[in-house]
C-alpha cells in the first residue's frame, strides 16, 4: 500500500488557485450590492411619492428603474456569479484559472461597463429594451468581456486535473454559451451615432426577440449560474453527500432545453402569431418540474441536517434561496398559464413575482456564499453569525412584505382594470382611480425594500469587520493532484458519465439543447411575411415623430407605459380598438412595455388635445388629479437636434422604413413645418411661439400620431367607401 | 489534496446500508453524491407537464380550439349588444324626465361630482375653460343653439376631432344628465378663464 502511494506521489503537481480574482469579484459583488438595492428602494419610494423624482431628469424613475435592473442583474448578480464561478470552478477542476490576466481583463472591464451603464442610463441614453438598455458601444463591450471570461474558462476546462466534470460546471457552461448566444442577438443594431442606435428589428419581431432574451436572462443569467453555486456551496457548507446525481441529469439537460422556449408567456395576448404564444405558455408550464428537480436536490441534500440549517446562518441563507427559487419557479407556469396572465400582465404581481426570484433567489443564495467564501479566502472566521442572523432575518420580513404587497396591489388592480358592469362600461373608467387605489401598497413595498437593503448593509460590515480582523500575512495555499493523464474516464459509468469526461462535446450538446427552442421560435417571425401582415394604411413615422419617439426611449417611458392594447373587452372599452401587428412594422425598438403604471398610450393617439399633452407633461396633475407621473419640465427647455434628423431616417430607412430621398433631406425643414401646425393650435390656446422647436413639440407629435393608422377598424373603413 | 477516499467524508451522518449502496464513487472537491432514485411525485409532475403541454399545443394549433382573437370577439359582441341597449336608453333625452331629474334633491350635488370626475381636468374649475372651452361664456364652440336638450346631446356623442370624448360609453343616463345640470348651472356667469371660442348664441 505505502510503495503505490509513493509511485503515485511522484507524478503529483503542484498548483495554487487564483483567489486574488475572487477576492475582487467579492469586494465588487458587495459594492455594487448595495448601490443596486438603494435604487431600487429609492425608485420604489419615487413611485409611492412622486415628488422624489425631483423634477430633475437624471432622477426620474423612466431613467432609474433601467439603471436599477441592469444594476442588480448585471452588477450584484454578475460579480456574485463570477466570484462564485472563480472560486468553485478551480477547486472543482483542480487547477488555477489558465490565465491570471484574462481574470483581470474580466474584472475591470466588467466594472468598466458597470460604470459605462452608472453614466448613460440616467443621462438617457438608452435603446429602451428591458434589461438591456446599453448603448451599443457598451454592448460590444459586454460581448467582448464575457467571452473573455469564456475563453479563461473553457481553457481552464481544458487543463483541468479532474477527469470528470461536476454538475455545478454544467450549469456554468450553459451559462457562458446562452448568455453569449442571447445577448448578441438581441443587441443587434444599426448606429446613428455614437450613442445612439436603432435595432435591428422592428416591431412584433423585436419583442419576440427581446423577451427569448429577456426571460432567457432570468434563465441563463439568474437561474443557471445559481443553479451551479447551489450545487457547489450547499453540499460544501452542509458537507453532505448530494441528494441524487440522476436528478441532476435529468433536470439539468430538461431545465435548459425547455426554458429557452419559455420567453413568449411576455407576449401572451399581444400582436404575437398565436402559435408562437401557444408554444411559450406549453413550455413555461412543463418547466415547473424541471424547476424543482433542482429546488428538491438542493433541500434533499440538507435532509437530515435541519438542525444544523436552524444555526449556522450559511445554511439558513442556502436553504432559504432554494426555498424561494422553488416559490418562484411555481409561480412564473402558473403566471404564464393564459388566463391567469391576462389578469397578472401589466400589474405588479410581476413586479412581485421577479424580486421573489431576484431577493429570495439571488440574494439569498449570494448571501450565503458570501459568508461561507470570506473567511475561507482571508483565512479567518466569520466577524459575527449574531449580525447574519440579524440580516437574514430583516432580509426576510422585508422580502416577505414586497411580495405580499405586490400581490395586493397586482390583483387588485387587475381586476378594477377589467371590471364591467351590467350597463357594459367599465366601473373604474379613470386609469389614476386605479393607481391612487394600490398607493398604500407602494409604501409598505418600498418599507420592506428598505428592510432588504439594510440587511445588505449589514453584510458589507459584517464582512468589512471580518477581513479586517483577517491576519496580515496571507500565504497561498498550494495543492496537489495528480494530472488529468493519470485520471481515465471512468469505465464503469454509464454514457452521461463518459460525456462528463468530455467538456467540449458536452458543450456542443448544451448549445445544441438552448439552438432548437430559439431556433423554432424565433426563425419562421423573423424571415417570413407571414406571421407579420403589412397594411398599406400604416405610414413610417415622420422626422418630428422620430425626434418624439426618441424623447419617449430616453426618458423611459415604457417603464410605466404600455403600447398594446390586448385582445380583451375592458382594455378596447378602455383604450379603444385592439392592436394589430402591422401597426408596429416600423418600431424600432418596439414600446410595448411590462407594466402598466400608467394607461396605455398605443391608442392615444389624437385622444387629447395638444394643449392637453402640454399641461400633462409640465404637471400631470394639472389634468389628472392624483397622477403619480413625474413632472418634465426639461422637455420644455430643451431643443430638438433637427440637425441630426436626415441621419436618423437614413438609418431607419437603410432598415426598411419606406422614406423617399426627400424626405431624408428636407428632414429638418419638414419637421419644422410640423411643429409650426402644432404650436398653430398651441398659440391659439396661449402657450408663447418660441416653444416650436423645443422637445416637447415633437413628444407631442409622437404621442397624437400613436395607434392612428389602423384606429378604425378595417371592415369599417372598407364599407364606407 | 488527493482523492483517495471512497468512503463518505461528511461528519456526524452514518450512513445505512442502503444510503453506502447509493453513493457514488464520485469526490469533487470533497464532494460526493448519492444516486436517489427520482422522487415518484416529481417524476408524475415531470410526465405530466410534458402531457400537457403536447395536448395543450394540439388542440390550440391543430385542432382548431378558437384563438384568443376569437375568445375576444364573442366577449366583445356580448358586450357590445349590452352597450347598443344602453345607447338606446341615453339616446332619447326628454325634457320633462330632465326637469324632474332636476328636481330632485341631489341633482346638484351629483352634477358637481360628475364635473369634478369627468369634465374637470378640460374645462378647470368652475367650468372655466382650459383645455376645453370656457363653459361659462356665451360663445359655444359645438352647438348650434343652446339648450338642455341640445346640450345633453353634444356630450353624449362628444366631438373626437375637438378632444371631447363620447360620454355615453362612459356615463349612465343620470350622470349625463349631471354633466348637463351643470353645464347649464354654470352658464352665463364669465368666469375670466379661456377666451371665448365659436360662435355667440343666446340661450333658447
Amino acid at each position: 500500500m505505502s510503495t503505490e502511494t509513493n509511485v503515485q506521489e511522484q507524478g503529483y503537481e503542484t498548483f495554487s488557485y487564483d483567489d486574488r480574482l475572487t477576492k475582487m469579484f467579492v469586494i465588487a459583488t458587495m459594492l455594487w450590492g448595495v448601490i443596486a438595492l438603494f435604487l431600487g428602494v429609492w425608485i420604489a419610494f419615487e413611485l409611492a411619492s412622486w415628488k422624489l423624482n425631483l423634477n430633475l431628469p437624471w432622477f426620474t424613475f423612466g431613467r432609474l428603474r433601467p439603471l436599477h435592473t441592469n444594476a442588480a442583474i448585471f452588477a450584484f448578480v454578475g460579480n456574485a456569479i463570477f466570484a462564485g464561478v472563480y472560486y468553485s470552478t478551480q477547486r472543482l477542476l483542480k487547477t488555477r484559472m489558465a490565465s491570471d490576466i484574462l481574470g483581470k481583463i474580466h474584472f475591470w472591464g466588467w466594472q468598466l461597463i458597470i460604470v459605462g451603464a452608472a453614466v448613460t442610463l440616467p443621462l438617457g441614453i438608452s435603446s429602451a429594451k428591458e434589461y438591456a438598455e446599453l448603448e451599443w458601444p457598451l454592448d460590444i463591450l459586454v460581448a467582448l468581456i464575457w467571452v473573455t471570461f469564456g475563453v479563461n474558462f473553457f481553457l481552464t476546462l481544458k487543463q483541468r486535473r479532474e477527469r470528470h466534470i461536476y454538475v455545478a460546471i454544467w450549469f456554468y457552461i450553459a451559462t457562458i454559451i446562452t448568455v453569449a448566444v442571447l445577448y448578441v442577438v438581441n443587441n443587434l443594431a444599426l448606429p446613428v451615432g455614437f450613442m445612439k442606435s436603432y435595432s435591428a428589428f422592428a416591431g412584433v419581431q423585436d419583442a419576440l426577440v427581446q423577451w427569448w432574451y429577456g426571460h432567457n436572462a432570468v434563465a441563463f443569467f439568474l437561474t443557471t449560474p445559481f443553479l451551479g453555486l447551489m450545487y457547489y456551496y450547499v453540499p460544501k457548507a452542509i458537507n453532505r453527500p448530494v441528494y441524487s446525481y440522476r436528478l441532476s441529469i435529468i433536470h439539468f439537460w430538461s431545465l435548459i432545453f425547455v426554458y429557452i422556449w419559455a420567453g413568449p408567456h411576455h407576449l401572451l395576448y399581444s400582436t404575437l402569431p398565436e402559435w408562437v404564444q401557444t408554444l411559450g405558455m406549453a413550455f413555461s408550464v412543463a418547466l415547473w418540474a424541471p424547476s424543482w428537480g433542482g429546488m428538491i436536490n438542493g433541500l434533499l441534500t440538507l435532509r437530515g441536517a435541519w438542525d444544523r440549517v436552524r444555526k449556522e446562518p450559511i445554511l439558513k441563507f442556502l436553504a432559504t434561496g432554494v426555498t424561494f427559487y422553488g416559490m418562484s419557479t411555481f409561480e412564473g407556469p402558473l403566471l404564464s398559464i393564459k388566463s391567469v396572465n391576462s389578469l397578472a400582465h401589466f400589474t405588479d404581481w410581476i413586479v412581485g413575482h421577479v424580486h421573489s426570484g431576484t431577493i429570495g433567489w439571488n440574494y439569498m443564495m449570494t448571501s450565503g456564499m458570501l459568508y461561507f467564501m470570506v473567511p475561507k479566502l482571508w483565512n479567518t472566521k466569520l466577524y459575527s453569525n449574531r449580525l447574519a442572523n440579524i440580516q437574514f432575518w430583516s432580509a426576510t420580513i422585508g422580502l416577505l412584505l414586497y411580495i405580499m404587497s405586490m400581490w395586493t396591489a397586482g390583483i387588485t388592480q387587475g381586476l378594477m382594470w377589467r371590471a364591467i358592469d351590467e350597463t357594459g362600461k367599465l366601473v373604474y373608467p379613470n386609469f389614476v382611480e386605479t393607481v391612487v387605489k394600490i398607493l398604500p401598497m407602494y409604501w409598505v413595498r418600498a418599507f420592506g425594500g428598505t428592510l432588504v437593503l439594510f440587511g445588505f448593509v449589514v453584510l458589507v460590515y459584517n464582512v468589512y469587520k471580518t477581513i479586517k480582523n483577517a491576519p496580515k500575512e496571507q500565504q497561498e495555499e498550494t495543492f496537489k493532484a495528480l494530472p488529468l493523464s493519470a485520471n481515465p474516464i471512468d469505465a464503469h459509468g454509464g454514457s452521461h458519465r463518459k460525456l462528463e469526461g468530455l467538456p467540449l462535446y458536452f458543450s456542443v450538446l448544451a448549445f445544441l439543447a438552448i439552438l432548437v427552442g430559439s431556433v423554432i421560435e424565433l426563425i419562421p417571425s423573423l424571415v417570413s411575411n407571414q406571421f407579420i401582415v403589412k397594411d398599406s394604411r400604416v405610414r413610417p413615422y415622420s422626422a418630428l415623430e422620430v425626434a418624439g419617439r426618441d424623447v419617449y426611449v430616453r426618458e423611459g417611458c415604457y417603464t410605466c407605459h404600455s403600447q398594446l392594447v390586448r385582445p380583451m373587452a375592458a382594455e378596447q372599452l378602455r383604450y379603444g380598438r385592439v392592436s394589430e401587428a402591422a401597426e408596429y412594422v416600423y418600431d424600432r425598438p418596439f414600446q410595448w412595455g411590462s407594466r402598466r403604471i400608467g394607461p396605455d398610450l398605443h391608442r392615444v393617439g389624437k385622444k387629447y388635445s395638444h394643449m392637453w399633452h402640454y399641461r400633462h407633461m409640465l404637471n400631470p396633475r394639472d389634468v389628472t388629479p392624483g397622477s403619480i407621473m413625474p413632472n418634465y419640465p426639461w422637455l420644455y427647455k430643451n431643443k430638438v437636434k433637427f440637425g441630426v434628423l436626415p441621419k436618423k431616417l437614413s438609418v431607419l430607412a437603410a432598415l426598411g422604413a419606406p422614406y423617399s430621398e426627400e424626405e431624408i433631406n428636407r428632414a429638418p425643414e419638414l419637421a419644422k413645418m410640423q411643429a409650426k401646425t402644432i404650436m398653430d393650435e398651441l398659440v391659439a390656446d396661449g402657450v408663447p411661439a418660441k416653444m416650436a422647436d423645443k422637445e416637447i413639440v415633437a413628444l407631442i407629435a409622437y404621442l397624437q400620431r400613436l395607434g392612428i393608422d389602423m384606429a378604425e377598424d378595417k371592415d369599417e373603413v372598407a364599407s364606407t367607401k | 489534496m488527493s482523492d483517495q477516499t471512497r468512503k463518505s467524508k461528511a461528519d456526524n451522518i452514518i450512513l445505512d446500508d442502503k444510503e453506502h449502496n447509493l453513493l457514488l464513487d464520485h469526490n469533487y472537491d470533497g464532494i460526493e453524491e448519492f444516486d436517489y432514485p427520482l422522487p415518484a411525485w416529481w417524476v408524475w409532475t415531470f410526465v405530466g407537464g410534458i402531457v400537457f403541454a403536447v395536448f395543450y399545443i394540439y388542440f390550440y394549433n391543430f385542432a382548431g380550439a378558437p384563438s384568443l382573437r376569437d375568445e375576444f370577439k364573442q366577449e366583445m359582441a356580448a358586450i357590445e349588444a349590452v352597450r347598443e341597449e344602453q345607447r338606446k336608453l341615453t339616446g332619447n333625452f326628454d325634457l320633462e324626465d330632465f326637469k324632474s331629474w332636476q328636481k330632485g334633491e341631489n341633482s346638484m350635488q351629483m352634477a358637481a361630482a360628475v364635473y369634478e370626475e369627468n369634465c374637470l381636468s378640460c374645462h378647470e374649475e368652475g367650468g372655466k375653460g382650459d383645455i376645453g372651452p370656457n363653459l361659462t361664456d356665451e360663445y359655444w364652440l359645438n352647438l348650434k343653439e343652446v339648450s338642455p336638450g341640445t346640450i345633453y346631446a353634444f356630450i353624449r356623442v362628444g366631438n373626437e376631432d375637438n378632444g371631447m370624448p363620447a360620454w355615453q360609453d362612459m356615463l349612465s343616463k343620470e350622470e349625463l344628465y349631471a354633466a348637463v345640470q351643470y353645464v347649464l348651472s354654470v352658464k352665463g356667469k364669465k368666469l375670466p378663464g379661456k377666451e371665448p371660442q365659436g360662435e355667440k348664441l343666446s340661450q333658447l
